[in-house]
């Protein structure tokens, strides 16, 4: 824990050590999968092995002959029900196409059958006896190839979906032949997110009629949709209940096994489990979509972007999942960066007989960002202009509005996270040094970003939190919270704590459970410390007003007269006569018959953005196209750090998550078989240990007006710049435009080859 | 068959199967969950125990080819729940984000301070290569691995 | 579910006795790192494991040959002062085997009887023309490196292996993957050359590349260029050609074909770093 209190904090600000710390550093802490349930059945997916294809007849004959196999699922017996498994709330409006068990399947991962056994062995065993029959449908791997419309996956054609959206005349701009255009094609790769815990779920019925799903999830509201969706009951016989989560980065944000585990668990009526192995999470869940882009900007002499066109091509994978809602989100990124004053953006969503896309840290931004960070790199390049000083001519200024419509940027504090990078990494001495020859070749990239914090202006953005004290003094927080391993409910018990200066051990915040949280829209879209933080303080701030009305009526004074220190009051003047919260409390009960507790909803009235700037230098093995990186820079304006060593423990991951989609990660479909090459640990490399740069964090913290103590998010745009930081590098290093990522050793070398022979 | 090992320092008589691995023997006849399987072929390392002195992978060696030896588990490492010095470093440097890498990690730093008092950073990244994690970036993993072994060499 | 029985001992006599006697299809365990995903285990009846065989495990020093158990760890075999010393190669692939976790486990053995065209201890073998010495329900033999990893009999074990070591040489290992540890060989490159410091020049030696086929390539043309070739400015690219041409024959047509030859390049010059500018620099 470090010594620093920002500002004139007590709690906010200060690295406090996770709360579950020692539970986790113990081995004590139980994830789903070390769930003991009594009389659980264990259930296993039989996947398909083709990529597209009617079935025409599947055997389970020698399966069912597996000694403790109780009951084995497919289409005919089974729920025919369609969802879409990213609703996260009821009228949500998105494609549903997706069922347990369809009759066509549409990528090598798709939901053939299922065992339900006694065992994990035997559900595993009689699963591998299972023989599909197949009629096979033609392929589409490539998202471009896919455009064509030639293979549909669904009704809903190829692509399923197009949108556009606009500020200014970029047409009309182009049309004078002005200024400098330049154009790129980028191409980002499908990634898995690589929690280190597999999906996993329990399914539980009881007596009452009522299912109870323990998943490791990040909306618990969205589960219980889903799965009541496909069970065909009323909300209230779910109950959903998040569970500590290994890891999830958007990989468990969509409903994936709890529709299976519940809907076997309430038709056998006895406790199901379901657990993915590595396989099965990387090809059988949810990935980054594959992304297309298409980018001309256009810049004026002095460096001035003047107009950008930019088409995306979106592979959302076999199903649509988040597949619109996606090219929205992206769409909102690109014009709250730079001040360009005429720009164009136009998504194109396809499906592809690949692994379903959705939701994955920073929700298409890092894949947009990326690629429009690199198309700026080279058009500073043709400038013959320095990125950073190209950059600084356009970046926003705190309180621009979004040409765009949507919400003001708020404090914007992208321009100072530059300066001080370029200033702390040593920019101008790196950027300039000449060229050497020699087999190891370095260079120096950077790139800028921007993210939301909620969904206003989009969607509904509210939540509901309790707040009680207790009879003792203890405070309950209860609100839908869901930890991702990053320090939610610490965070929150920081702020709380601030608010009522009372110690963090005195503070309970447990996290979701449909039965007892009030409605909350859970944890995505960066929401989490600006709106449920926000609505923790007011929900604080409240039962701290009603403490000392109700103080003051007990120690028959004004309100005003109240003073709290330290979980203790007392009557100003009279500080040789405090009262613990606690004792306090008990009298409020006993004397004024009053329970210290509020519910507040909270409607968030804003949205600015996030913003980075990350440098990035590299050392390119020109003999082998390996690539090292060498050192990293990382500026967050973030407002106001909750928890410094949180925020920087997210920049730590989250470049770690994008070096990896930079220069190592996808998982890289065979364009005949469907088969993802990239499906096994050993075949999909993160970064490990070695390989990772040292990374040094600077946090500009100059507040946000609606933000908690003027917190914003960090969680998804820790990982974007890092990955068009890197790829300029690269660029950079050997004075080239490598934009197919990752850039691998073998594409370095394939270019470099090139180059010799030109 | 049976077996004989010592896990965590109690001696243990076990009927184990032919397939069975350590992982899952320690998992499930023990009840000893801090060991995790994230990939079930020995590249992430979350399944990492202490064997006869050497860090493994419990996926990769089966239960029968435990017996008579001395495996220690992150349950082993303090008594009733407490924390050594490597877990305490770890949770107090940031270390330890969703914690499902964490035991696998702790144990792999357990065996390189057992051997090594005072290891370089490139010794300590060659130890935790083997083990992967997503949230931290190994930034404050290998922090908490110098501060371990300055707590240990009497700080 | 598998079915097999499995079974253990302690010495080698007692695993070759239970073999003699066993007439069910048997295979062997080691360190298991590569048994427990490979499938070998589901058509045996019985699995044998070596891991405690202590007489399985041993480097010895013979003087003109190094004796190295088959059941020996790598991790054993990274530290081991005399292959350090005398086969600094085998002591470098050792410790570029996967991960801590693994090379406490894998056995060198086990690298030969799992014939990974990609496993790291091979080229090494190849380059030192080791050999390899086996014991069965047929009784022990001496067989070429090329022998054992096209195929053991049943119920055939690697007791040991054995690695000429005639003079005073220099040896390398060197590999390409996607990571700079814990990756699986894209292309590795191994070397065993006498030297003479005074001349600058190699007398004779053999490079062997591994990853490009079953069995490690040792070509013959690179034998010939090393004989008594003096290592000037040249040389790295010279090396560098021959080996290209290797890859070029060996995987042509192959997707991975482009890569493994552009790299070569870097691995020839990693190999004379190792060979050449660490030594002088002693």
């Amino acid at each position: 824990m470090d010594a620093k209190p920002a500002h004139n904090f007590k709690y906010v600000g200060r690295s406090i050590p996770i709360e579950d710390g020692a539970a986790k550093a113990s081995g004590s802490i139980k994830y789903t999968g070390d769930m003991v349930v009594d009389g659980i059945l264990y259930a296993q997916l039989v996947f398909s092995q083709v990529p597209h294809a009617r079935i025409k007849n599947i055997d389970i004959s020698e399966a069912m002959a597996v000694p403790g196999v109780v009951k084995i699922y497919q289409r005919d017996n089974s729920t025919q029900i369609k969802f879409n498994s990213q609703m996260w709330f009821a009228g949500q409006n998105a494609v549903e196409d997706q069922e347990l068990f369809p009759e066509v399947v549409r990528y090598i991962g798709d939901t053939v059958a299922a065992v339900v056994a006694e065992t994990k062995e035997a559900a595993l065993a009689a699963a591998d006896l299972i023989k599909a029959e197949y009629d096979t449908l033609p392929v589409v791997i490539d998202p471009e190839e896919a455009l064509s419309g030639q293979v549909a996956l669904h009704d809903s054609g190829n692509p399923f979906f197009t949108m556009e959206a606009n500020c200014g005349d970029v047409e009309a701009v182009l049309k004078t032949n002005a200024g400098v255009v330049v154009e790129d094609r980028v191409e980002t790769p499908k990634i898995h997110h690589a929690a280190m815990e597999n999906h996993v779920c329990i399914a539980v019925p009881d007596h009452r009629g009522r299912m109870t799903v323990y998943s490791p999830c990040q909306i618990v509201y969205s589960v219980r949709l889903i799965v009541a969706k496909v069970l065909g009951v009323p909300y209230h016989k779910v109950r959903v209940i998040k569970t500590p989560i290994g890891g999830s980065f958007g990989g468990k944000q969509e409903v994936t096994l709890e529709t299976y585990c519940a809907y076997f668990a309430k038709d056998l009526n006895r406790p199901v489990k379901i657990e993915f192995d590595r396989w099965a999470s990387i090809v059988a869940t949810r990935t980054r979509t594959k992304t297309i882009g298409y980018v001309k900007t256009m810049v004026s002499p002095e460096g001035k972007i003047w107009a950008r066109d930019m088409k995306y091509i979106v592979d959302t994978g076999a199903y649509t999942s988040n597949g619109r809602a996606i090219c929205y989100a992206m769409a909102k990124k690109l014009f709250r960066l730079y001040r360009i004053p005429n720009q164009h953006y136009q998504a194109l969503a396809v499906h592809t007989n690949t692994t379903i896309a959705g939701a994955a840290r920073g929700y298409g931004s890092p894949q947009v960002q990326t690629i429009a960070e690199i198309n700026l790199d080279n058009a500073a390049r043709h400038l013959n202009m320095d990125p950073v000083e190209f950059r600084l001519k356009n970046l926003v200024h705190p309180y621009d509005a979004d040409p765009s419509g949507g919400p003001d940027l708020g404090n914007a504090r992208i321009i100072d996270c530059v300066r001080k990078g370029a200033e702390t990494f040593g920019w101008n001495a790196k950027w300039s040094q000449p060229k050497r020859a020699g087999r190891w070749q370095t260079g120096v990239g950077m790139a800028c970003a921007t993210h939301g914090n909620g969904y206003y202006g989009a969607y509904q953005e509210f939540g509901t939190m309790t707040i009680r004290m207790l009879e003792d003094g203890s405070i309950m927080l209860n609100a839908g919270l869901h930890d991702l391993g990053n320090g939610t409910v610490t965070a929150m018990k920081q702020i709380v704590a601030e608010v009522l200066d009372i110690s963090l051990d005195m503070i309970e915040a447990p996290e979701a459970d449909t039965d007892v949280s009030p409605y909350d829209i859970g944890c995505q879209a960066s929401r989490v410390i600006h709106v449920c933080g926000a609505n923790a303080m007011q929900a604080a701030e409240e039962l701290r007003s009603l403490f000392i009305i109700e103080a003051a009526k007990i120690l028959t004074c004004n309100e005003a007269e109240i003073a709290l220190e330290d979980g203790r009051i007392w009557r100003n003047g009279n500080s040789g006569n405090t009262m613990s919260y606690g004792q306090m409390a008990a009298m409020i009960q006993q004397k004024n018959q009053v329970e210290l507790i509020r519910t507040v909803t909270y409607q968030a009235p804003a949205n600015p953005g996030s913003y980075a700037a990350n440098f990035v230098e590299v050392a390119v093995d020109t003999y082998t196209g390996f690539v090292k990186v060498v050192d990293v820079v990382a500026v967050h304006d973030i407002g106001q750090a909750i928890n410094t060593g949180f925020v920087e423990g997210q920049i730590h991951g989250g470049i770690q998550m994008g070096l990896g989609m930079a220069i190592a990660e996808d998982i890289d479909y065979d364009e005949k078989s469907g088969i993802a090459r990239g499906s096994r640990f050993s075949k999909y490399h993160l970064v490990n240990a070695p390989d990772m740069p040292p990374v040094r964090v600077i946090l500009i913290e100059k507040g946000e007006e609606y933000g908690p103590y003027g917190a914003k998010s960090i969680g998804e745009i820790a990982t974007i710049p890092i990955t068009a930081a890197t790829v300029n590098a690269i660029n950079h290093a050997l004075n080239a435009n490598l934009t197919i990522l990752p850039v691998t050793p073998d594409k370095i070398m394939a270019m470099l080859t090139e180059q010799q022979n030109k | 068959m049976l077996i004989n090992l010592t896990v965590n320092g109690r001696q243990h008589t076990l009927e184990v199967e032919p397939q069975e691995r350590l992982l899952d023997m320690l998992r499930q006849k023990l009840k000893l969950t801090g060991a995790k399987e994230g990939c079930g072929e020995g590249e992430c390392g979350a399944c990492t125990v202490i064997m006869n002195g050497e860090a493994v992978n419990s996926c990769m060696v089966l239960a029968y080819q435990a017996r008579e030896a001395e495996i220690l588990t992150i349950e082993g490492l303090a008594p009733n729940g407490g924390l050594d010095a490597v877990q305490h470093a770890f949770v107090e440097n940031g270390a330890v984000q969703c914690g499902y890498c964490t035991p696998g990690m702790v144990m792999s730093t357990k065996a390189l301070l057992m051997k090594n008092t005072n290891p370089t950073e490139a010794e300590i990244k060659e130890a935790l290569a083997g083990n992967l994690c997503r949230c931290t970036g190994y930034v404050n993993i290998i922090k908490a691995v110098k501060a371990a072994a300055g707590e240990l060499n009497g700080g | 579910m598998t079915g097999y029985r499995i079974a253990g001992f302690l010495r080698l006599e007692d695993v070759l006795r239970e073999i003699t006697q066993t007439s069910v299809r048997t295979v062997f365990i080691s360190g298991g790192t590569d048994f427990i995903n490979n499938g070998i285990g589901d058509k045996a009846e019985l699995v044998i494991d070596l891991a405690q065989v202590a007489d399985l495990k041993y480097i010895k020093d013979l003087g003109s040959e190094i004796r190295i158990g088959g059941g020996t760890t790598f991790a054993a075999i990274a530290a081991s002062p005399i292959i350090k010393a005398r086969a600094s190669a085998l002591a470098q692939a050792a410790s570029r085997v996967g991960s801590v976790q693994i090379r406490n486990r894998a056995t060198i053995g086990g690298n030969i009887a799992s014939a990974s065209p990609a496993g790291d201890s091979l080229p090494v073998l190849a380059a030192f023309t080791a050999g390899v010495h086996t014991a069965g329900s047929q009784g022990t033999r001496s067989l070429t490196l090329t022998e054992a990893l096209n195929g053991l009999q049943a119920k055939e074990i690697i007791t040991e292996v054995v690695i000429p070591t005639p003079g005073e040489s220099r040896s390398g290992f060197v590999k390409i993957g996607s990571r700079s540890q814990v990756t699986i060989a894209k292309v590795s490159l191994a070397a065993n050359i006498m030297y003479d410091r005074s001349k600058k020049m190699i007398i004779v030696g053999k490079a062997a590349m591994g990853a490009l086929g079953k069995v490690p390539v040792c070509p013959l043309t690179v034998q010939q260029f090393f004989s008594q070739r003096v290592v000037d400015e040249h040389f790295a690219d010279d090396l560098s050609q021959l080996l290209v041409e290797t890859v070029d024959e060996m995987i042509a047509g192959r997707a991975s074909r482009p890569y493994k030859r552009a790299a070569v390049k870097g691995l020839v010059y990693d190999l004379a770093g190792l060979l050449f500018d660490a030594c002088e620099n002693n």
